[in-house]
């Protein structure tokens, strides 16, 4: 790789940003009182259910959507009326958005012959932006004789060569089949993470954002859910909702009036599967006039024939209600005391049939009671 | 490998023979016809009197191809400009401005030469009386702006379709990319719009070229091709010279036809990318809105201030010389028009079905049915708007007013002009379907190209056979395409004088060519009474159509929901 960057990163901040489209009756609010401080050379998830504004708040920071209400800065400086050709900003798009006119080394070039830049810089600059994503061998084809996949890359070669703080992505691999998404996305962190852009990176897909970000924005309605890191957004979600969006979940639910404190920090004792479990509460402290939920992720969840040692865990008379095999790993539903658990164990020899008696056990450390 | 699709039963065989039995008896004979007094010796002495500038001291053929550059290249630009202002700038009554900017195409042909010359003729309303100037319409400047605004909803219409199928996103990935407004429109928007002004400057170099009715009212003493074809007939009835003429005229006109169809049409880049991304947005950059709205607006108000003309100069007693109102010229055309009327209507409402069967049959065997001939049935359905309307009309003249004969058999008595049977009605309707045929059939064709096969495949599977298949499945779901063909043939038959007016007979009379004759005659109230009626008519089986489109459509939708 030999692009340099002359553009240092930039930060991004909204401050209470408000988006209301007007419609033939009335307004639909799409975001509301968004507030987020991206860090120089940061790739920021958006995830979130469809609906839920992601590609609005991306398309406030490209300047194709007006902002209602609050502060956009990057780099600490406003842009809130600033063009979408004047923000330093790039964007790859869902559809590619490859000019059909233009072959793949004129795409490439776009943006660099807009600024006039001299003949030899953009030869030299195109040329290691299509060998670093790899399609020096199609410079001369039309965008409609790539693939998919090619068409992507071409896309976001355009997008970096002109060396912009901020580069956005609205559901790049939506178009792209299951193998070839994965492929990409590890393509697009690398390059990311080469060229320290800071990135905001749209997608419904959770395991993509898992994969690729260094913080997740979980939205919903128009509102931030949770902002952290992959592994703050999985292990310590804020509340039911996001539990529930990223990965598979056990939400069982809480009688408040039985809780009692526990002995470490955060932590509660909670009547779960007939005995008091200590759990931690994410987020906020336990406070009884809410309504709280325990989460128990499937992995937490171990399965045993009857017949089987125990592990000394405490664990309870069971039925299996499901299996279903993975390869790599088993899901077992089993019925507890009229609850349905969901298990996931991973490696051999874990077999059961629907019907069979087993026991059923839960590692109190991994569950977490969140706000509902 | 054979599907049921390629599978023919002797139906089918049956119903190919008899398409193209029409198609060659509407288009493919009278051509062929005309090629064969082109080629005789007295054809080919007005072919190359003609390539080398005609009989008389101007350059004939020169004069036309100026014409047709100059139409074409005002129609395109100003169709560019009425589509972008349609879809691009934010405005109310954007219906109201898409019926005006269509009226010129289901107006006569004289309409706006007759109006042109009312406001801006040598006594012109506007010129003379308004502004004093003195200026001379007839020639070269007034025939290229009636034209222009004639031909521009051909243009305007492409233009709209290709506009709305630019991928918006193109656009933001241009300006994400630092490209300012104007960037985005001179090095992402007119670069994929290229074929559009191709294609619009070609069918209007075609229709400019070919065209006779206005250079008839307004060329005064400017002469093009189509009007010394004209001469060599009305005056002299020298046939086979004119046919002759008609060679100089029919080559560039169907080269350039099919270059269109099968060159630029084919280079169309527009929607290539993934999937297309929503409705376009509106223009934002001042500098970009401004002309768009100053141009759309000149032209618009320069249309309706024709239209209002027409209107208002069937009530006066002579628009601009004498303004007080009369009912005369209403008398007049219902006195001695009326027949004209009738027969007008009847012809059209007789020609059109029978376009729209043809049409779409011929669309059906062309993708469906048939496989290398397929190619050579497409190009002789669209042989009959290929061919200009001058050139058809003096093929079926040549064709059709004598009787046919096949070894030695009568085949067909004369069926136009003077003294053939039913007063020539039937090659007039002929001449409607050949001009109406290609619309029904190109529409036909694009939505049979959209109708997956799996459907027929699936009603096959289901027992049915080939032609139950064609009335019960393919049928239906081509219906609106068939709708379009029909209103396209209904404008065209109404309005046309060109194509027919070598074998209009006394006892047939159509209303266009009574206009054409109250215009020789100078008579423009009467002119302007007649076009607004037939405009009017045009709109009413316009609007009727569409009505009963909607009752059809609403009611097979709610079927559609209790299956
Ligand atoms: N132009 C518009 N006019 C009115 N409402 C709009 C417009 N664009 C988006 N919305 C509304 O704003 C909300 C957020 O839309 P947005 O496109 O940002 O969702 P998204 O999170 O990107 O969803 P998806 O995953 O489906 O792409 C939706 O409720 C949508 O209906
Ligand atoms: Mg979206």
């Amino acid at each position: 790789m030999t692009i340099d960057l002359h553009a240092e990163p930039s930060s991004v901040r909204f401050t209470n940003i408000t988006k209301r489209y007007k419609t033939g009756r009335g307004s639909v609010t799409a975001v509301e009182g968004f507030n987020l401080s991206i860090e120089p050379g940061e790739l920021v998830s958006f995830l979130g259910p469809s609906g839920c504004g992601k590609t609005t708040t991306l398309r406030m920071v490209a300047g194709f959507e007006e902002i209602t209400d609050g502060e956009l800065t990057i780099a600490g400086r406003r842009v809130n009326d600033i063009e979408p050709h004047r923000r330093p900003i790039s964007m790859v798009f869902q559809s590619y958005a490859l000019f059909p006119h233009l072959n793949v080394r004129e795409n490439v070039a776009f943006g660099l012959k807009l600024r006039h830049e001299p003949k030899d810089k953009i030869q030299e600059l195109v040329d290691s932006a299509m060998e670093s994503m790899n399609i020096s061998q199609y410079a001369k084809r039309a965008p409609h004789e790539l693939s998919g996949g090619q068409q992507q890359r071409v896309a976001l070669a355009r997008a970096i060569v002109t060396e912009p703080r901020v580069l956005l992505f609205d559901e790049p691999l939506s178009n792209l089949d299951a193998k070839l998404r994965v492929r990409m996305r590890t393509e697009i962190r690398r390059i990311q993470s080469e060229l320290g852009i800071t990135s905001i990176f749209v997608t419904h897909d959770q395991e993509e954002a898992m994969s690729i970000s260094d913080r997740i924005v979980v939205m919903r309605d128009g509102r931030i859910e949770q902002v952290g890191n992959p592994q703050e957004i999985y292990q310590e979600p804020a509340n039911a909702f996001v539990a529930d969006f990223i990965g598979s979940s056990n939400l069982l639910e809480v009688d408040a009036s039985a809780v009692e404190l526990g002995a470490g920090d955060n932590e509660v004792l909670v009547p779960v599967l007939g005995t008091r479990m200590p759990i931690r509460t994410t987020g906020r402290p336990w406070d009884p006039s809410h309504s709280w939920k325990v989460l128990i992720r499937p992995e937490s969840v171990r399965v045993r024939h009857e017949d089987e040692a125990s592990a000394g865990a405490h664990d309870v008379e069971a039925r299996v209600r499901g299996y279903q095999y993975f390869g790599d790993h088993v899901r077992v539903e089993c019925e507890v005391d009229g609850l349905v658990l969901e298990s996931r164990m991973y490696g051999h020899g874990h077999h059961f049939d629907a019907g069979d008696a087993c026991r059923v056990s839960i590692v109190a450390e991994d569950s977490r009671l969140i706000r509902d | 490998m054979k599907n049921f699709i390629t599978r023919s039963s002797w139906h089918v065989w049956a119903l190919t023979a008899a398409v193209v039995l029409a198609l060659y008896f509407i288009v493919l004979f009278p051509t062929l016809r005309l090629l064969g007094q082109a080629f005789s010796s007295r054809g080919l002495e007005g072919f190359t009197t003609s390539l080398q500038g005609g009989q008389g001291d101007q350059n004939v053929l020169l004069n036309t191809v100026i014409l047709g550059v100059l139409v074409g290249l005002l129609g395109m630009i100003g169709g560019f400009v009425l589509a972008m202002a349609r879809t691009r700038l934010n405005f109310r009554g954007k219906r109201l401005f898409h019926w005006i900017a269509m009226l010129p195409l289901i107006s006569p042909p004289f309409a706006i030469a007759t109006a042109t010359v009312t406001l801006f003729g040598k006594r012109g309303i506007i010129t003379d009386k308004l502004l004093g100037l003195e200026v001379d319409v007839y020639g070269l400047p007034g025939l290229v702006i009636v034209l222009a605004l004639s031909f521009t909803p051909v243009s305007y219409m492409n233009f709209c379709g290709m506009i709305r199928n630019l991928d918006p996103t193109l656009e933001e990935a241009a300006q994400s990319l630092g490209a300012s407004h104007i960037k985005t429109l001179t090095k992402v928007i007119l670069p994929m719009l290229l074929p559009g002004f191709a294609t619009a400057f070609l069918l209007l170099f075609v229709e400019a070229a070919a065209d006779l009715a206005n250079p008839l009212a307004l060329g005064g003493d400017f002469h093009v091709l189509a009007s010394e074809i004209y001469f060599a007939v009305a005056g002299n009835g020298d046939v086979a010279y004119a046919a002759g003429v008609a060679l100089a005229l029919l080559i560039p006109s169907v080269s350039v036809f099919f270059i269109q169809r099968y060159w630029v049409g084919k280079k169309s880049v527009v929607s290539v990318s993934g999937k297309p991304a929503g409705e376009p947005r509106p223009l934002s950059s001042p500098w970009i809105k401004a002309p768009i709205a100053v141009l759309a607006g000149a032209w618009m108000t320069l249309i309706v201030l024709m239209y209002v003309t027409i209107a208002v100069g069937g009530f006066a007693s002579i628009l601009g010389v004498d303004n007080t109102l009369s009912l005369e010229h209403y008398r007049f055309i219902f006195r001695l028009g009326s027949d004209a009327i009738t027969t007008t209507v009847s012809m059209t409402l007789v020609a059109a079905p029978i376009a729209v069967i043809i049409g779409s049959l011929t669309a059906w065997l062309v993708v469906r049915r048939l496989k290398k001939s397929a190619g050579i049935l497409d190009l002789i359905g669209v042989l009959g708007l290929a061919v200009p309307g001058t050139i058809l009309g003096l093929g079926y003249a040549i064709a059709y007013s004598s009787p046919t004969w096949l070894f030695g058999h009568q085949l067909l008595p004369a069926i136009a002009a003077g003294g053939s049977v039913l007063g020539g009605a039937v090659g007039i309707i002929m001449v409607y379907v050949a001009r109406g045929v290609p619309a029904s059939q190109q529409s036909s064709i694009a939505a049979l190209r959209q109708v997956s096969v799996s459907l027929e495949e699936a009603a096959a599977s289901l027992g049915a056979g080939p032609m139950a298949v064609l009335r019960k499945v393919t049928a239906p779901l081509i219906a609106q395409s068939m709708l379009t063909g029909f209103t396209y043939t209904v404008t065209r038959s109404m309005t046309v004088i060109t194509a027919i007016i070598f074998i209009v007979t006394p006892e047939t009379k159509v209303m266009a060519g009574q206009i054409l004759d109250e215009v020789d005659a100078g008579r423009f109230g009467n002119a302007f009474a007649y076009c607004t009626v037939l405009i009017g008519l045009v709109l009413a089986i316009l609007i009727a159509t569409e009505l009963l489109n909607r009752l059809v459509s609403r009611r097979s939708h709610t079927s559609k929901e209790t299956v």
